[in-house]
């Protein structure tokens, strides 16, 4: 029976590793912090967590740093403040930097944005980043997993005069999914939605309502170091769209006056929406 | 010209393009619209552009254009402001060749011209403010601004589509910066109101108030006069002025006295105390009246005291002997009042006493009752009262009440029964009655009994939303006489806005009593200002001493305005500067003085003027603040009557402390790449936090002052340990940042023991 307690022990261990450390649970806002600004001017902002009650103290680090995305939106970089040309991470301030909330608690954290008085004009921005950390004095026993959060928002500084423009750069409907390349060609960055509709051949005006209609998702489209970003969405079936020709019909909404629209006849469904790619 | 062959499509395109105040304005007068077609992205826009032509240069309106082309523009007197399509702001003044903005300029082929809210600008410069494209063509007279370029793919028909409100992506918006000021008002306001009533053929009355404050005291003076058979008349009057701060009040006029009711004459209150709740002491001079109270004209001292949690005590007491005394209690369900009243004058009840009391029962049940005596000899007066009532569902309720009295030689009961009920939008109020009355006889006068019953209803029925009908109905049987009835019906009804029309009808079954009937309508004219007209049986301003029913078929007109006096504000101003430390800049802080709220100017000094008198808490706002910036002490501010405080705030910077926790492997005693240690936990003052995995740690947020850091050695990363000292002590100067700490662990070292093996 000498190899009894040695199964023990493997079985407490392999109980310790798998025991793993609930993640915590929180509300958020996630808007992104706007500020219009000017030169030399000082703002302040707020960015607020809320803790769900029930859990243990949790411990925050905040930090502004900067980020992109590439171009289909599958990955993110963050890199430290100041990296980006346009980067308005060493203009952020933050109160407090590191935390411990209550459980049901809020974190608070002041954000300021100090604006150089030589900064030009043009959009900057940068993220505010929320990690949950150890509590450094807690001291936890055995071996365990713990899964950390961590939470961005983005924050874009305006300092007029700003351009916003965009342009639609390619259109592809393939294999059943619409995909936009927008091009940002402006000074700021922008934030672009909208739709695809699908139309009655013929069609010049936009009184007749379209056969089926795709909403394409807000994304952020940077003036650097990605300035174009993919829209993509499913394309309908082909009971709401059944195969034909159709006027097709790009709507893009990036925030300004009017919208931005392009539009093709071309030849929509089954085999033939492969064939229909356009550059 | 397509406006002129189609005005419906251009009416319409006007509207989508909010051009349609252009539109119907027409050409300015007195000028004569070129033939010039205009387009913008291929829509026909001449109207809306006014097309001028001035020396072959064509000028187009660009104010008109402006929500088109993305521009904002606007006249404003000679001079013309434009903000172009990349935000900048752009100014020029009729006659000049010439449009300016900061440190640039744009030349003109022709001056600006300004007509009214119209302003001209050569076509060429509007394009080039829109950053469009303009393709001007003198031979077809046509100017077409092309489309913003925007290119499409290759195949693709790039479109201009206008917006719809409400249909945007608020991606391009920014939330503006809160300022958060609110200051005390910069004036007081005195409500005053006027009335004037005529009744055509008889007499006339008016009314005069004026209720509101003046630099903090509290205002309140109310007129009512007639003029008539009997002349002019002043029918009541009462002047009154209190302030809170110094706890001083004045009255005059009709004042109450708790002795004899109505008086004439003055009154001086002061409060005793601070605390909230405080009593009023007050000393009054009636004047003498012996129709309705005191003979003679008295001074009287009238006072309240509290007698521990539950009780109060009131009283008045008069020069010529005269005196009140009442108390309160109440406690839980129980309430009770009692007073003994000894009045001098002609007041048939000038001496009484009574007690009366509350107390609420389970199930809401409600119990009242009260007792009284006023007067003396054959004119006392003896009462006792008691009621119950009883809640029902919904609103309902049902009282029973019996009521005994004696005056005189006269002693009787009534009983009573009184429900009232509601069944949808139908209120109805039944009380039923028995009286019966014994008069025991006096001299020669033999005793008699008399009985009746009495049946009162009230029912009110709301017709939709706007008519609303009232019925009432008294009926009375005496024992040894004919029974009497007494109607009325009432409507009242809102004709339209601002209206409200009511009509009365009642008839009498009684001998001298007939029918009556009066319509009354009030009609708000303006806020503040309405008219009000009745007709039919009704009273006169002067008709107390009209004996009989009123004259029929009369009317009165009345008007009633009011208005808003604004009256020097209260209070005084608080101000003072920010300090700080270092040189931070003071300007745009929030400081807040009780519920008041400011933000510094660019010297760092605060105001609030008209500030209240009392007590205030002054700080900055912590939330406000930037946030590497901490607020100094908050102070506390006593604002008097007359009196201007200067208090001031101040504001330190926070600092930094950054540094590094590693181990020298390769011994050159310095810190070089990849020798950072992560997880050692750092404490400074009351802080903690760890390191970064390149062994990097931070405290932000420092007050300046003395800090001890120091590593925390008994949570090292196993296999290290501190080298002495492993703590030091920080001075931070304010604002000031400390970034290259060093801390070093070196690694444990265990001696390697060999041991001889066994064989």
């Amino acid at each position: 029976m000498k190899w009894f307690p040695c199964i023990l022990a493997w079985f407490a261990g392999l109980l310790f590793l798998t025991a793993a450390t609930p993640a915590i649970e929180f509300t958020s806002s996630f808007e992104s912090i706007k500020i219009d600004g000017r030169p030399g001017e000082v703002v302040n902002r707020d960015f607020q967590l809320h803790l769900v009650p029930g859990g243990k103290p949790v411990r925050f680090k905040a930090r502004p740093e900067d980020w992109w995305a590439s171009e289909d939106g599958s990955r993110s970089f963050y890199r430290p403040a100041g990296t980006l040309p346009h980067s308005c991470g060493p203009w952020i301030s933050l109160n407090p930097v590191e935390t411990t909330v209550e459980t049901g608690g809020t974190l608070d954290i002041r954000v300021t944005a100090a604006i150089p008085r030589e900064a030009g004009p043009g959009g900057y921005w940068c993220v505010l980043t929320v990690d949950e950390v150890p509590d450094p004095l807690d001291s936890p026993r055995g071996v365990a997993v713990r899964f950390l959060a961590s939470v961005s928002v983005g924050i874009f500084i305006n300092l007029a005069p700003v351009a916003r423009v965009a342009e639609i750069r390619e259109i592809e409907l393939s294999q059943g999914i619409a995909r936009l390349k927008v091009c940002n060609r402006g000074t700021t960055p922008i934030s672009a939605d909208g739709r695809l509709e699908f139309l009655p051949p013929g069609q010049r005006s936009g009184q007749v309502s379209p056969v089926a209609s795709v909403v394409l998702s807000r994304i952020t489209v940077l003036t650097d170091p990605v300035p174009c970003r993919l829209l993509t969405a499913d394309l309908p079936d082909s009971s709401a769209l059944p195969p034909g020709r159709y006027l097709v019909r790009v709507v893009l909404d990036i925030g300004i006056d009017h919208y931005l629209g392009v539009q093709k006849e071309m030849e929509v469904g089954g085999d033939r929406l492969a064939a229909a790619k356009s550059r | 010209m397509i406006a002129s062959r189609r005005p419906r499509a251009a009416r319409a395109l006007a509207l989508a393009l909010g051009l349609l105040p252009a539109l119907s304005a027409g050409p300015a007068a007195g000028t004569s619209p070129d033939t010039w077609r205009i387009s913008i992205r291929g829509q026909d826009v001449t109207r809306a552009a006014d097309p001028r032509v001035a020396s072959g240069v064509l000028l187009l309106n660009v104010v008109a254009l402006g929500p088109v082309l993305a521009l904002v523009a606007r006249t404003a007197g000679r001079e013309v402001q434009v903000r172009d399509a990349s935000g900048t702001d752009w100014r020029g003044t009729a006659g000049d060749s010439l449009l300016s903005s900061t440190g640039r300029s744009l030349s003109l082929e022709r001056p600006i011209r300004i007509d009214g809210p119209s302003a001209y600008l050569p076509a060429t410069t509007i394009a080039e403010l829109a950053g469009l494209p303009v393709d001007l063509d003198s031979g077809t007279r046509t100017a077409a601004f092309a489309d913003r370029d925007e290119p499409a793919p290759s195949g693709w028909q790039s479109l201009y589509l206008p917006k719809q409100p409400g249909l945007t992506n608020d991606g391009g918006s920014i939330q503006r910066r809160h300022q958060d000021i609110f200051l005390p008002p910069d004036h007081d306001t005195l409500r005053v109101g006027l009335g004037l009533g005529v009744v055509p053929g008889a007499d006339a009355g008016g009314e005069f108030s004026a209720v509101g404050s003046v630099r903090g005291i509290d205002t309140a003076l109310s007129l009512l006069g007639t003029t008539g058979p009997r002349g002019f008349e002043l029918l009541s009057g009462h002047a009154q002025l209190a302030d809170a701060t110094r706890g001083v009040g004045l009255e005059a006029g009709d004042l109450f006295s708790g002795i004899w009711g109505l008086a004439y004459g003055a009154r001086v209150r002061w409060r005793r105390g601070e605390e909230e709740g405080a009593s009023w002491p007050a000393v009054s001079i009636y004047q003498g009246d012996p129709g309705i109270g005191n003979p003679t004209t008295v001074v009287s001292y009238s006072d309240e005291i509290g007698l521990g949690r539950w009780s109060t005590a009131a009283g008045e007491l008069a020069s010529d002997g005269s005196w009140l005394a009442s108390g309160r209690f109440r406690r839980r369900r129980l309430s009770l009042f009692g007073y003994l009243r000894n009045a001098s004058g002609s007041l048939a009840n000038g001496r009484g006493s009574g007690l009366s009391g509350s107390l609420d029962l389970p199930l809401g049940l409600e119990l009242q009752g009260a007792l009284s005596r006023s007067g003396s000899g054959d004119r006392r007066l003896d009462e006792q009262t008691l009621s119950l009532r009883v809640p029902l569902r919904q609103g309902s309720a049902l009282t029973l009440a019996t009521d005994r009295f004696a005056i005189g030689q006269t002693r009787g009961q009534i009983e009573s029964v009184e429900g009232i009920t509601a069944f949808g939008r139908l209120q109805v109020q039944e009380r039923w009655q028995w009286r019966e009355s014994l008069f025991s006889g006096f001299l020669s006068t033999p005793a008699q009994h008399f009985t009746e019953h009495d049946l009162f209803t009230t029912a009110s029925y709301l017709v939709g939303t706007r008519l609303r009908i009232e019925a009432q109905l008294i009926e009375r049987w005496p024992e040894k006489s004919r029974r009497n009835e007494w109607r009325q019906l009432s409507a009242a009804l809102p004709l339209w806005h601002g209206s409200s029309l009511q009509v009365f009808a009642s008839s009498s079954s009684s001998i001298g009593v007939g029918s009556s009937f009066r319509v009354r309508f009030d009609q708000e004219i303006r806020p503040g200002f309405s008219l009000f007209v009745e007709a039919g049986d009704i009273v006169t301003f002067q008709s107390e001493t009209q004996i009989g029913p009123p004259d029929t078929n009369r009317f009165r007109i009345m008007v009633r305005r009011s208005w808003d006096v604004a009256t020097p504000a209260p209070g005084n101003g608080v101000e003072g500067f920010v300090g700080s430390s270092g040189s931070l800049a003071t300007a745009g802080l929030p400081v807040e003085l009780g519920p008041y709220r400011t933000v510094t100017h660019s010297d760092g000094r605060y105001a609030f003027p008209n500030v209240p008198p009392g007590d205030y808490d002054l700080h900055l706002n912590e939330k406000g603040l930037p946030a590497d910036i901490l607020a100094g002490p908050p102070a506390r501010v006593r604002v008097k009557r007359g009196e201007s405080q200067e208090a001031n705030l101040s504001i330190v910077p926070l600092g930094e402390a950054r540094g590094w926790v590693y181990v020298d492997r390769n011994g050159n005693h310095r810190r070089d790449p990849n020798e950072g240690i992560a997880g050692v936990v750092m404490i400074l003052d009351d802080r903690a936090t760890v390191t970064s995995p390149d062994g990097s740690f931070g405290f932000f947020n420092l007050p300046p002052g003395t800090h001890r850091i120091r590593v925390q050695a008994d949570r090292l990363p196993p296999g290290l340990e501190a080298l002495i000292p492993s703590r030091m002590d920080l001075g931070l100067p304010a604002g000031r940042s400390v970034g290259e700490l060093e801390f070093r662990l070196q690694e444990k070292h265990k001696s390697l023991v060999f041991q001889e093996a066994r064989k």
